[in-house]
């Protein structure tokens, strides 16, 4: 090294300020702060919300696995549960008895209308062999090209969105439902608990 | 949370016709070749729903085709870069928009490296003012070049003055 | 209470989880050994202190290498092998299935720690910064020994031994990089705990011994360029298996390994500042610490899985022990620094704004304007997940990019300016005089470049400063060979730290001029091709089909497709996994070439073999990434060599070695 004889330094910086001496640990201690509440309460694992909620349900009309046509517009007026799934599902499966009680509740009128939409599904035989085995008294619709899985921003399934008498969209909820969750949705659109 | 989610990030999924058949379906709709750059660099700053951080126009899933379809069909209809990151953030929520808007918390992400730039060129200026200070109150605390502070330094000046005029030499 | 041990289950077991006790054993006793060594000044304590350091090496060594006997013989009694191996793999497979899963991937850590203190303890010299270097080293070993000996122990006992293992993760076992990306990540991140713990006994002690600037430079340098080797390796392996003809996407797991990156870059700059004028003191130990700080956040947000990546390991309880670490780590760290570091003072003013100094310091302002940019856009979206409860944003390339490329180029900029000022200060005019060649040669190429009929401001500027700089560092040297005399290699054997340092500069000006050219002109096209039919034109290449076949192996299969382009034969495969049911992997045939690569990925096949799914993806330039890579490190390894002793010509080279 080559020290040199240096003059005296400006001893201006010997006792930096107090808060210059916390500002470093503090912004530390915040940055594990922020790291431990997402890691603690890790919001992406919610199973609800998400931009739809609170807004206008998608419009779509759709023909279904036996060659009805329905379309929302339709069914304007009625509480509306509608599912994403595909036989491929592993997780549809496991919900499928719920759907199943669920559509015994349906009602003309201002009754509760359950609705399905085939998600990227592969082999329709499988998916009629799937309501048929759960039998699912509701019609299936098919989405080419996914249309309206997009409009309703659907990235994985079992999605399940729970729609009001106003067509208005109340509650969403992503995975597998079980009955408290599915419950707490037809809450939010004045439909008796299962 | 138990769900499905439509092939990995870099899955290249099991269902392969459809997959092909969407390949030659998306190449039917006539696009100019700007309308082209425009879908394109759009479909990269959408990121695709169901995978790790990849943009639709990196996957090959069902859903990134299906999306980059209707990015190319809005572009051809004359819809602006706006509408069509709206109506995709409608959906999906601003997650998939991989080139943050710069608003609201946006803002705070786009700001940050710039307050930083500014933050530290003021403490670099502030840092290397000092020295300013320091001469202009003490002049004869600055080393002159007469002073034998480095001998390197010297040797090299006293070598290479013969020559020509160097950066070095000229320091003297 | 978890059960550690049973002999009954499993004797490699057994034996390795009692090495990693034994070495946790010693590693508590030699942490408080080292700390009163420290406090009492009792050398004899810091003699035992660092004995104890050698038996640490020893059993995590030995734990290792159980671990690897137990892989190797496929000992599914081990936990760690029943999770993670299987019969049917391939040796190397198998060899690297060390790391490749969360607690072999710790325990190659820890071992590397371990080896790290080990050959610290042989070097470290006799003063007061001894037993305090020493113990901050016992107190990472601490960390990691006591997290392998107990959370995430691969030798905790099954309940039932299983005939065959579950089987690696397959996206490890689609490329052979998987040996050698996350070996030098882990030897470049571990290794800036030994300039770590040197700026710890700094900042306890409140003094530096007069040979801390040179062990920690070299320390620091060591880590730096395994980190730099392991960035461009994990580029590599990205481009060669992922199928998207890229080499960086901005993964919040490549941007922790890329901020200690800058950071310790920014330590290599201004600690020369330090060795020449003795200034940037608690500066350079501030950098140190952020480095060492930033790797073990990196390491965080790769195991805890709060960040979405494609890197992650699976969550699981290691995660809220390494936000203790990282929480101990920072705000201890942190504060040490912020408490400590004013008391290592300057001994002289500041330096002038145009001098070498000012360059450099200049360098360091857009280094670390750079971490912070990095280090904002990985963490964005898990602050605003922290605050709002949801996770609702994403930071893409977009952003990174539109701050990277300014700042990239200012690094270029002032990378020329570097090496051409003077310490101390320089007068204005001289420096333009000097500055006026690069200056012109940069303006011409970006002309000619322009001529050429490239428009991308970006490339421009890539151009123009690869072309200044080069110029600059190429006047430089000719000057002093003629000056000298005797040609170029008696010059770098007298100087090898300022010529290695400038090859490094050549490496990544070649980086540079890849990342440009290959980023802005990649240029991708898909088609379907159907076997035996007209070959289609594809970019400016023609493709053929030729057939397709399928590979059986005991651990999966592949599908090859051979696709004739320009007349070329390219073999690109999909390959599936056990572990992993129909999901394909790619396998793109890349065909290198000095001035652009062609590469071809399969994205479906047709089950009948008739027809494939292909996309071409060209690009410029490509290799010069990993060539220049190269170039940076073998310059980085030229400034570790040792000065020839000068000739009396210059005998002034030896009374200020190691300056450049």
């Amino acid at each position: 090294m080559t020290e040199l004889p240096s003059p005296p330094k400006p001893s201006a910086s010997a006792s930096a300020p107090l808060w210059r001496r916390l500002l470093p640990p503090l912004l530390a201690a915040a940055l594990v702060a922020v790291l431990g509440i997402a890691l603690l309460n890790p919001a992406h694992n919610a199973t609800d919300g998400g931009p739809l909620v609170g807004k206008p349900a998608p419009e779509f009309t759709l023909t279904s696995l036996d060659g009805t046509r329905v379309s929302l517009a339709s069914l304007r007026g009625r509480p509306v549960v509608l599912n994403f799934w595909a036989s491929w599902c592993g997780p549809c499966r496991e919900e499928a008895p719920l759907f199943r009680e669920l559509s015994t509740r349906q009602s003309a009128g201002q009754g509760l209308a359950v609705i399905g939409i085939l998600f990227q599904e592969t082999n329709e035989q499988n998916a009629r062999d799937f309501i048929r085995e759960y039998a699912l008294a509701y019609p299936s619709l098919r989405d080419p090209g996914i249309q309206t899985g997009i409009n309703y921003g659907v990235s994985g399934i079992p999605e399940t969105f729970f729609i009001d008498r106003e067509g208005v969209i109340r509650h969403v909820d992503r995975g597998g439902l079980t009955r408290e969750r599915l419950n707490v949705g037809l809450k939010k659109i004045g439909v008796p608990e299962l | 949370m138990r769900r499905v989610l439509l092939g990995g990030a870099w899955a290249v999924g099991g269902r392969l016709l459809p997959s092909a058949l969407c390949l030659l379906l998306s190449a039917s709709l006539a696009l100019t070749p700007a309308q082209e750059a425009r879908a394109e660099h759009l479909g990269r700053n959408l990121r695709c729903p169901i995978c790790t951080g990849v943009p639709i126009t990196e996957s090959t899933n069902d859903i990134s085709r299906e999306m980059l379809r209707e990015v190319r069909e809005q572009v051809a209809a004359g819809r602006s870069d706006r509408q069509i990151y709206d109506y995709f953030a409608a959906r999906y929520g601003n997650f998939v928009l991989l080139d943050p808007p710069k608003e609201g918390a946006g803002m705070l992400l786009w700001g940050a490296p710039l307050a930083a730039l500014v933050a530290g060129g003021a403490v670099l200026w502030g840092f290397l003012g000092r020295r300013r200070a320091a001469v202009a109150a003490n002049p004869a605390a600055v080393p002159t070049p007469d002073e034998p502070f480095d001998t390197y330094l010297a040797e090299v000046q006293r070598q290479t003055r013969p020559k020509r005029p160097q950066r070095e030499g000229d320091q003297a | 209470m978890l059960n550690l041990i049973s002999f009954q289950a499993s004797a490699l077991g057994a034996l390795g989880q009692l090495a990693l006790l034994a070495a946790l054993a010693f590693t508590l006793g030699g942490t408080w050994l080292a700390l009163v060594g420290g406090l009492k000044a009792d050398t004899r304590a810091t003699e035992a202190a660092r004995r104890a350091v050698w038996a640490v090496f020893a059993l995590v060594s030995l734990g290792t290498l159980t671990l690897m006997a137990a892989l190797l013989r496929d000992d599914f009694s081990v936990r760690y092998v029943a999770e993670h191996s299987m019969r049917a793999s391939p040796t190397w497979v198998k060899v690297t299935d060390l790391w490749g899963a969360l607690e072999g991937s710790i325990l190659l850590w820890t071992w590397l720690l371990a080896a790290y203190a080990f050959i610290l303890s042989l070097t470290v010299r006799r003063d007061a910064l001894r037993p305090w270097a020493l113990g901050a080293m016992f107190v990472s070993l601490l960390f990691f020994v006591g997290v392998c000996a107990s959370i995430a122990s691969p030798f905790i006992p099954l309940a039932r031994v299983p005939a065959d293992g579950l089987g690696p993760n397959p996206a490890l076992q689609n490329h052979w990089m998987m040996a050698v990306h996350p070996v030098l990540l882990y030897l470049g991140f571990v290794g800036l705990s030994v300039p770590f713990a040197y700026a710890v006994a700094a900042l306890v002690t409140g003094r530096l011994s007069d040979h801390w600037v040179v062990v920690t430079r070299r320390w620091t340098l060591v880590a730096w360029t395994f980190l730099t080797a392991a960035i461009v390796a994990g580029g590599w392996w990205s481009y060669e298996t992922l199928g998207w003809g890229g080499y960086w996407a901005w993964d919040p797991v490549e941007n922790a390994s890329f901020i200690p990156w800058l950071l310790t870059t920014a330590f290599l700059h201004s600690v020369q500042i330090q060795e020449r004028r003795g200034l940037m003191r608690s500066w350079n130990v501030w950098l140190i610490v952020l480095a060492y700080a930033s790797t073990v956040l990196g390491t965080f947000l790769n195991r805890s899985g709060i960040v979405q990546s494609v890197h992650a390991f699976a969550g699981g309880p290691v995660g809220p022990v390494f936000l203790g670490f990282l929480a101990f780590l920072l705000i201890l760290g942190i504060g040490l620094a912020a408490w400590r570091a004013p008391h290592l003072r300057d001994e002289a003013e500041p330096p002038a704004p145009v001098s070498r100094e000012g360059a450099f310091l200049a360098g360091n302002w857009l280094f670390l304007v750079f971490a912070v940019m990095v280090l904002v856009g990985t963490l964005f979206p898990t602050l605003v997940e922290a605050v709002q409860g949801r996770r609702d944003t994403s930071v893409g390339p977009a952003f990174y990019n539109a701050f990277a490329l300014p700042l990239g180029l200012g690094l270029l900029l002032l990378m020329g300016v570097g090496p051409l000022l003077p310490w101390r200060r320089a007068d204005g005019q001289s420096f333009w005089r000097a500055l006026r060649p690069l200056l012109l040669a940069g303006l011409g190429a970006a002309l000619l470049a322009f001529l050429l009929g490239v428009r991308a401001w970006g490339v421009l500027g890539t151009v123009a400063l690869a072309a200044y700089n080069l110029v600059g560092l190429g006047l430089l040297t000719a000057r002093a060979v003629r000056q000298r005399g005797g040609g170029l290699l008696g010059l770098v054997r007298e100087q090898p730290r300022r010529y290695g340092a400038y090859l490094a500069h050549v490496g990544l000006i070649v980086v540079a001029l890849g990342i440009a050219f290959s980023g802005t002109y990649k240029r991708d096209a898909q088609a379907t091709l159907n076997v035996g039919a007209a070959p289609v034109k594809l970019l400016n290449e023609t493709l053929a089909l030729q057939g397709t076949r399928q590979i059986v192996k005991p651990y999966g299969r592949s599908t090859v497709a051979r696709v004739l382009i320009d007349g070329q034969p390219f073999e690109a495969r999909l390959n599936t996994y056990m572990q992993a049911g129909e999901t394909a992997f790619p396998a793109p045939a890349v065909r290198y070439g000095p001035l652009g690569d062609t590469y071809l990925v399969v994205t479906a096949f047709d089950p009948q073999g008739n027809w494939a799914s292909v996309r071409l993806i060209e690009s410029p330039l490509v290799s010069w990434i990993w060539w220049g890579t190269l170039i940076v490190v073998l310059g980085a390894g030229l400034t570790l060599v040792p000065a020839r002793r000068a000739t009396a010509r210059v005998p002034a080279v030896r009374t200020a070695p190691a300056t450049d």
